[in-house]
C-alpha cells in the first residue's frame, strides 16, 4: 500500500526511542510517513533547482527541513557521499558506516589543503556577433562532411546564377553555354582579424632573426603555437613563412634550429588542421635532415639539428601516418635514395640514417639492414683514410654510430616491445592513478609536486601559466627552457587518447631508446621501459602539479580530456 | 427537443436504477412501463447536463455508493483499451477524456477508502500518461507524482493538485463524431462511472468538423491542473485596462531629441549646383528636416506621467546615461553585439545566481555559503598582482544561501535576496549591509529593482511577491494570488507593473498602485525561470524550466510566440537589447547563450535549425562546460553572461 513497509516504521520509532510501535499503528503511520517524506524531497527539488544544480544534496534536504521548520539533520555536510550498508540480519535496517577516528591521529595529520579561493575570468565569448576561438571558448566542432557537402552546392548555385547574370549582361559574348557549363568558383578574400595580423608581423619578425627578441619571446612563441587553438587562420601565412626563411637560413644553424621548433610546435597543436600543409612542412624538414652544407662551417654543430629534424620526422608519422601510409613511404623513398648515392657526402647519410631509425625499427630492418654490407665499404674506406682528427674521418665515426644505434634499436625491439606491453600499459595505468594520491592527501601530494617540480620545473608551471597573464613574470623566470620541455606541456592533450599516447611514447621512446642504449650500452630494454615511463609520468604529473597549484583556474587553459576524469 | 427528450430518458434510467437497486420492485416496473425510451435500453449522455441539479448528482452518488472499489478500476481499464483500440483517426483526440477520468477514478477510489485499489491503477497508468505518449510530458508527471502520495481520504483535502483537480472542470474538445463514438460506448457497456465522472468534472466542448491531428504536434489542449482551475480568474483579470507606455522624461527621449536639435541646423545654403536656394526651396527643406524629425519623436508621443512618487534622478546619472547612449551600438539580424563572458571557477557547486551592474563594470554573486561576492572589473588588477582574488569583495550577513541578486541602476546600492527569509540591501561604496528587509517568512527567491530605482520587488517561496521602496523596512504592497512559489521577478520599464513568475507555471502581472493581479498568463508547462520585459515595454518574454521561450502581448494578453525547445535545459535568464533593434538573448543549463530575433519581420521563417514559429534563431554561443546563470545587456549593447564552470564528476 505504501511504499513503505511495516518493519520500516518501526526500525524508525526504535532509532528515535519510541518503542512498541504495534503493526497496526504502523501499518497506519506509514502513508502518513510517505506523504511527509515525499513533501521534503519535492521542496529540497526546489531548493535545488533555485541553487542551479542538477544534483539532490544533503544541503537541500536540510533547507527543507529548515524551511518546514524542523530540526536538520546534523553530520551529512560532507561532500562525499555516505554509503548505506545494510545490517546483518535485518532486511530493512540500514545504517550509514561511521568508523571511529582516533583524535590524536587526526589531530597528528598535517592540515589539508586550503581550497583555492573562487574567482572570476572575464574572456570574449563573441566580438560582434562571431566567437572568437580563444583557449576559454568551447571547441566549435568541425562541419560534417553532409553539410559540407550541401554548402559546397549551395555555393555551386550561387556561382552558377552569378555566371549566368554576368553572362546575361555581356550579352556580346559568343561562349554563353560554355560560360554556364563551367562556372567559375569566387575567389575568396581570406580576411584576418587585427590581432592575427599583428601576431603575424611579430612571429615573421623574429624567424627572419631582425627582432632580436631574445629567448623568452622565443618561448612565448613556441607555447603559443603549440597550444592557441585560434591560430588555424593563420597557418597557410606560417607555412609559407617557414619555407622562405628555411630557403635563406641554410648558413645560420640558430635561425635553423628556432625554424625547426615552430615545426614541431604546430605540430604539436592539435586544433590544426595540419593536413593540407604537410607537402610545404616535409621538405622543409627533409632540408634540414639531409642538405649537404648547413650551417657556416662544418665544424659547426649541425648534428644535433640533423637529430631534431630526424625526431620531427617521427613525429609527422606518428601523427599522419595512419590516415595517410603514403607519407611514410614517400619520406623514407626520399631518405633511403639519399643514403644509397655515394655522391652524396657522409653528412646527408648521417640525416637519413637518423631519419630512417627515427621511423621505427621495422624500417630500419626492412631498408637499412640490407644495404649495410654494401655501404660499410664506403665507411670503412672514408674511416681509414686521412687523419684520424680530420673533417671526413669525423664525419664517417657520426655515421658509424648512428647506423649502430639504429641496428640496436632494430635489435631490442621485439624484446622492447615485449616489455613495454608487459611493464608499460600496467605501468602506465599506475602511473596515471597515482596522481590521485597527492589530492587526498594534501602534505604528500606538495612533497611529489615539488620533487616533480625540482626535477622538471618546467614542465608544470607553464601549462598553467601561458593563459592567464597575471602569472606571466613566473613563467617569465622559467624562461629559458628548450622546446623538449614545450612538448611534455603538450603531454596532457596527448594522454586524451590514450591508445595515441601509447603509440606516440613508443615513437618518442625510439628517440630516447637510441640514446638510453646508447648510455648503457647495450640494449637493456627495462631501462627503455623505465625511460618511457617516466615520460609518461613527467606529463600526467605535470598536469596534476598545474591542478594542484590552480584548481579549476588550470583547467581553461588545457584541452578538456578524459584525464580529467581521472584526475578528479 | 431531442436533447430533451434525452435528458429526461437519462434521468429515468438512473431512477430506475436507483430503485432496482433499493429492490422497490414495484415503483420500478411501474417507472419501466412509464417510460418508453427505456424500453429500447438507449441511455444518452447529455453534453451538459447541470451538475448542480441535486437529482442527478445524487442519483449518481447513490448508483455508485455500494459499488465495488474494484469496479472503477475495472471500468476505466475497459475505457482505456477501447481509446487504444479505437481507429487511429480518433484516437488522439479520444485520449483527451482518458486523463481527467484517470484523475478522478484515481481519487474517487481514495476517497472510497481503497487505497490499494488507487496505488496499482496509478501504478498501471503512471507511465502511460507521463512518458509513453508521442511527447512526454513532464507536467503531468509533476502532476501525478503529487498525486500518487495520497492515500487517505483527509490528503484529499490537503493536496494543492487533488483539490485543484476536484474544483475544475477540465476542458477537453471532441469532434462530433469521436463524441457519438464515445458517447455509444459508454452506453452498450453500461460504463455508468466514467459517465458520472464525465459529466462531473469535464468541460465537453463539442467542435462541428473534422477529429484534430495531433500526431506531429503536442497537445495544445493539455491543460495544467494548477492553472487551469482559476480559469475564471484568469478571463476577467486579463479584461483588466492596463497602462504600458513608457514614462516621460526618459533620458532616451531626451537623448534623440538633443540629437534632433543637433541635426536641425545643417540645412544647406546652397543646391547641388552650386546656386544659392531660393527661399521657397528653403522652406520645403526646412519642413521635411521637421517632418523627420516629428516622425523620429513620435514614438516618444505616448509617453505617460508616473502615478507613483518617484525619488530625482541622482546626480550624474543623467551625464553617465547620455553618454551610454551615444556610445550605444545599434544592434540588428546583420550586427550581433559583441558578449563578455564571465566564468567563476572554483566555485564547487556552490553558486547561486549572478548579476551585473547596469554599465557592466561590476558582477555580483550569490553564493550557498550565504555570502555575496563583487567583482569590480573596472579596477583591474595591477600589474604586479599574482591573481584577481584582491579585487573580490566578499558582503556577509545572510545565515542562508543567496538566491538573487540585483543592483540598483545607479549601481551605488545592491539587494541580495536568501533563503533566511530576508532581503539585504548593501551599498558598493561601502561594501557594508545597509538594511535588512524582514517580512517574508519562507525563502525569498528573487528580488528586482524598478528601473527608476527606489522601489523594488522580492519574490518568495509563501506564494506572494511584495513590493518595497528602499526606505521603508515594511513591505508596501503582498501581490498575493500564485497557487505556489513565486520564482522570479521582473519591473516593468514604466513604474507601474511587476511581473512574477511561478511554479504553478504562470505569470502574472501586477499593478503596484492597487496590488492585483492584471494579467494572468498561461501556456507554460514548467515552473518559471526566467522574464523578461521587451524594451518598450508592450511585450512579455518569459522562460520555462523546459527549455521554452515565451512572448506574451501584455495588452492583448495573449501568446505571440512559443519556442519550445529553445534550449534543452532550464533557461535561466533572458535579456533584451536596448534601443529598438529587438533582439533577445537567452542563456541556459545547456550551456550555450543563444540570441534571437524577435522582430515580426521574420515571422513564418520556419525549417531552419533550431527555428520557431516566428523567431529567427540568430546565433549560439557555447560556452565550456559553463552553463548560462545570467545574461544582460548593458547601456551600450554590450552583452554580459556568467555562469560557474562546472566540470563533470563520475
Amino acid at each position: 500500500m505504501s511504499l513503505l513497509s511495516k518493519s520500516i516504521v518501526q526500525a524508525f520509532a526504535e532509532s528515535v526511542a519510541v518503542g512498541d510501535v504495534t503493526p497496526e499503528a504502523a501499518d497506519a503511520l506509514a502513508p502518513h510517513l510517505e506523504v511527509r517524506l515525499r513533501e521534503i524531497i519535492q521542496d529540497a527539488s526546489k531548493f535545488m533547482r533555485h541553487s542551479k544544480r542538477h544534483t539532490l544534496s544533503t544541503e537541500d534536504i536540510n533547507s527543507a527541513l529548515i524551511s518546514n521548520l524542523k530540526e536538520p539533520i546534523y553530520g551529512y555536510g560532507s561532500k562525499v557521499p555516505a554509503g548505506f550498508s545494510s545490517a546483518q540480519g535485518l532486511r530493512d535496517t540500514f545504517f550509514v558506516q561511521d568508523p571511529l577516528c582516533d583524535i590524536n591521529e587526526v589531530l597528528a595529520q598535517p592540515l589539508p589543503k586550503c581550497p583555492v579561493e573562487v574567482g572570476t575570468l572575464p574572456h570574449w565569448l563573441a566580438i560582434e556577433g562571431k566567437q572568437p576561438t580563444t583557449a576559454e571558448n568551447a571547441v566549435i566542432e568541425r562541419r560534417k562532411p553532409a553539410a559540407k557537402r550541401t554548402r559546397a552546392a549551395a555555393n555551386l548555385d550561387n556561382t552558377s546564377a552569378d555566371a549566368a547574370a554576368a553572362a546575361a549582361s555581356a550579352s556580346g559574348r559568343g561562349n554563353e553555354t560554355e560560360e554556364r557549363a563551367a562556372p567559375v568558383k569566387n575567389v575568396v578574400k581570406h580576411v584576418l582579424s587585427q590581432e592575427l595580423l599583428l601576431y603575424l608581423e611579430r612571429v615573421t619578425g623574429l624567424l627572419r632573426g631582425d627582432g632580436g627578441g631574445g629567448q623568452h619571446l622565443e618561448i612565448g612563441l613556441l607555447t603559443s603555437i603549440a597550444l592557441d587553438p585560434g591560430l588555424t587562420p593563420l597557418l597557410p601565412y606560417l607555412t609559407q613563412l617557414i619555407c622562405q626563411e628555411v630557403q635563406k637560413a641554410l648558413k645560420s644553424l640558430r635561425q635553423l634550429r628556432l625554424l625547426l621548433k615552430v615545426v614541431r610546435a604546430l605540430l604539436q597543436n592539435v586544433h590544426m588542421a595540419l593536413e593540407s600543409h604537410l607537402h610545404q612542412l616535409i621538405p622543409v624538414t627533409l632540408t634540414c635532415l639531409v642538405a649537404k652544407n648547413l650551417g657556416g662551417s662544418p665544424a659547426e654543430d649541425h648534428w644535433s639539428l640533423r637529430d631534431a629534424a630526424a625526431a620531427l620526422v617521427g613525429l609527422v608519422i606518428a601523427r599522419f601516418g595512419s590516415e595517410y601510409p603514403d607519407v611514410q613511404t614517400r619520406i623514407s623513398r626520399q631518405l633511403l635514395k639519399a643514403f644509397l648515392d655515394p655522391a652524396r657526402p657522409l653528412a646527408t647519410h648521417y640525416g637519413a640514417v637518423r631519419g630512417l631509425a627515427a621511423m621505427g625499427p621495422r624500417v630500419v630492418r626492412l631498408l637499412l639492414v640490407p644495404h649495410t654490407p654494401a655501404y660499410s665499404a664506403l665507411l670503412d674506406k672514408a674511416l681509414s683514410s686521412g687523419r684520424p682528427s680530420s673533417v671526413r674521418r669525423l664525419e664517417a665515426e657520426r655515421v658509424q654510430s648512428a647506423l649502430l644505434s639504429a641496428f640496436r634499436l632494430a635489435w631490442t625491439d621485439s624484446s622492447m616491445a615485449q616489455a613495454v606491453r608487459s611493464y608499460g600499459e600496467a605501468g602506465m595505468r599506475f602511473k596515471l592513478h597515482a596522481p590521485k594520491q597527492p589530492l587526498r592527501h594534501g602534505a604528500s601530494g606538495k612533497c611529489k609536486r615539488e620533487a616533480d617540480a625540482a626535477a622538471d620545473p618546467g614542465s608544470g608551471k607553464p601549462a598553467a601559466t601561458t593563459g592567464s597573464q597575471e602569472d606571466g613574470a613566473e613563467g617569465g623566470s622559467e624562461g629559458d627552457k628548450t622546446i623538449e620541455e614545450a612538448s611534455s606541456q603538450q603531454g596532457p592533450g596527448e594522454s586524451a587518447h590514450p591508445a595515441r599516447q601509447g603509440e606516440q611514447t613508443t615513437v618518442n621512446g625510439s628517440g630516447g631508446a637510441v640514446q638510453a642504449n646508447e648510455a648503457v650500452g647495450d640494449g637493456n630494454a627495462v631501462q627503455v621501459t623505465h625511460e618511457i615511463l617516466k615520460q609518461t609520468e613527467t606529463s600526467a604529473a605535470a598536469l596534476m602539479a598545474a591542478y594542484c597549484t590552480f584548481s579549476d583556474r588550470a583547467l581553461p587553459f588545457v584541452p578538456f580530456s578524459p584525464l580529467f576524469d581521472l584526475c578528479l | 427537443m431531442t436533447a430533451d427528450l434525452s435528458k429526461e430518458a437519462y434521468i429515468d434510467k438512473l431512477l430506475l436504477q436507483y430503485l432496482e437497486k433499493k429492490k422497490y420492485t414495484q415503483a420500478s416496473h411501474a417507472l419501466r412501463l412509464d417510460s418508453k425510451a427505456l424500453q429500447s435500453g438507449q441511455m444518452t449522455l447529455a453534453p451538459q447536463p447541470d451538475p448542480k441539479k441535486g437529482l442527478i448528482r445524487d442519483l449518481i452518488y447513490y448508483m455508485t455508493a455500494e459499488e465495488d472499489p474494484a469496479h472503477y478500476a475495472k471500468s476505466f481499464d475497459r475505457l482505456a483499451t477501447w481509446v487504444d483500440d479505437s481507429l487511429d483517426q480518433y484516437k488522439m483526440e479520444l485520449r483527451r477524456i482518458l486523463y481527467p477520468v484517470f484523475i478522478h477514478t484515481f481519487l474517487e477510489l481514495v476517497e472510497r477508502g481503497a487505497p490499494g485499489e488507487a496505488a496499482q491503477l496509478m501504478n498501471r497508468y503512471k507511465r502511460q500518461f507521463a512518458e509513453n505518449s508521442a511527447f512526454p510530458s513532464r507536467m503531468r508527471k509533476q502532476e501525478l507524482d503529487d498525486l500518487q502520495g495520497i492515500s487517505q481520504k483527509a490528503q484529499v483535502k490537503t493536496n494543492r493538485t487533488a483539490q485543484a483537480a476536484r474544483s475544475m472542470r477540465y476542458p477537453v474538445k471532441l469532434s462530433t463524431y469521436s463524441f457519438d463514438l464515445l458517447t455509444n460506448f459508454l452506453q452498450a457497456h453500461k460504463l455508468t462511472l466514467p459517465l458520472g465522472i464525465i459529466n462531473e468534472h469535464v468541460n465537453l466542448q463539442v467542435v462541428q468538423g473534422k477529429p484534430a491531428k495531433l500526431e506531429h504536434e503536442p497537445d495544445e489542449e493539455e491543460v495544467s491542473l494548477l492553472a487551469g482551475h482559476m480559469q475564471e480568474d484568469v478571463s476577467t483579470t486579463n479584461q483588466k485596462p492596463l497602462l504600458l507606455g513608457l514614462l516621460k522624461s526618459m533620458v532616451e527621449d531626451k537623448f534623440l531629441e538633443m540629437q534632433a536639435a543637433k541635426e536641425s541646423p545643417d540645412i544647406p545654403e546652397v543646391d547641388e549646383d552650386g546656386k544659392p536656394l531660393t527661399k521657397k526651396a528653403r522652406t520645403a527643406l526646412v519642413r521635411a528636416a521637421e517632418k523627420e524629425r516629428e516622425k523620429r519623436l513620435s514614438g516618444a508621443s505616448d509617453r505617460i506621467e508616473p502615478q507613483v512618487p518617484l525619488p530625482p534622478m541622482p546626480e550624474g546619472l543623467e551625464a553617465e546615461l547620455l553618454e551610454d547612449l551615444e556610445n550605444r551600438v545599434s544592434l540588428s539580424d546583420a550586427a550581433l553585439p559583441s558578449a563578455v563572458f564571465y566564468t567563476f571557477v572554483n566555485t564547487h557547486q556552490s553558486l547561486n545566481c549572478v548579476n551585473f551592474s547596469s554599465s557592466g563594470a561590476m558582477v555580483a554573486g550569490g553564493f550557498a555559503d550565504s555570502s555575496v561576492r563583487v567583482y569590480d572589473a573596472s579596477k583591474g588588477p595591477s600589474k604586479g598582482e599574482k591573481s584577481q582574488r584582491d579585487e573580490a569583495s566578499v558582503l556577509r550577513g545572510h545565515s542562508r544561501p543567496v538566491y538573487g541578486l540585483d543592483f540598483s541602476p545607479d549601481s551605488r546600492l545592491l539587494l541580495s535576496a536568501s533563503g533566511d527569509g530576508t532581503v539585504r540591501l548593501w551599498s558598493t561604496d561601502l561594501f557594508a549591509n545597509l538594511v535588512a528587509y524582514r517580512g517574508h517568512t519562507f525563502p525569498v527567491w528573487d528580488v528586482a529593482m524598478g528601473e527608476q530605482g527606489h522601489y523594488f520587488a522580492s519574490a518568495s517561496a509563501d506564494r506572494t511577491a511584495r513590493v518595497w521602496c528602499t526606505e521603508r523596512a515594511q513591505p508596501l504592497r503582498s501581490l498575493v494570488g500564485h497557487h505556489s512559489d513565486v520564482a522570479v521577478v521582473c519591473w516593468h520599464p514604466g513604474c507601474h507593473y511587476v511581473a512574477t513568475g511561478s511554479h504553478d507555471r504562470t505569470v502574472r502581472l501586477w499593478d503596484i498602485r492597487d496590488g492585483c493581479a492584471h494579467r494572468i498568463l498561461v501556456g507554460h508547462r514548467a515552473p518559471i525561470t526566467a522574464l523578461e520585459f521587451a524594451a518598450d515595454g508592450s511585450t512579455l518574454y518569459s522562460g520555462d524550466e523546459d527549455g521554452c521561450v515565451s512572448a506574451w502581448d501584455l495588452a492583448q494578453a495573449k501568446r505571440l510566440h512559443h519556442a519550445p525547445a529553445a534550449h534543452s535545459g532550464p533557461v535561466w535568464s533572458l535579456a533584451t537589447s536596448k534601443g529598438s533593434s529587438g533582439l533577445l538573448a537567452s542563456g541556459g543549463a545547456d550551456s550555450t547563450l543563444r540570441l534571437w530575433s524577435t522582430t515580426d519581420s521574420v515571422a513564418g521563417q520556419d525549417g531552419q535549425p533550431g527555428s520557431t514559429s516566428g523567431w529567427k534563431h540568430l546565433q549560439s554561443f557555447p560556452t565550456k562546460a559553463t552553463p548560462v546563470f545570467a545574461v544582460k545587456f548593458t547601456c551600450r549593447n554590450l552583452l554580459l553572461g556568467s555562469g560557474a564552470l562546472t566540470l563533470r564528476r563520475k
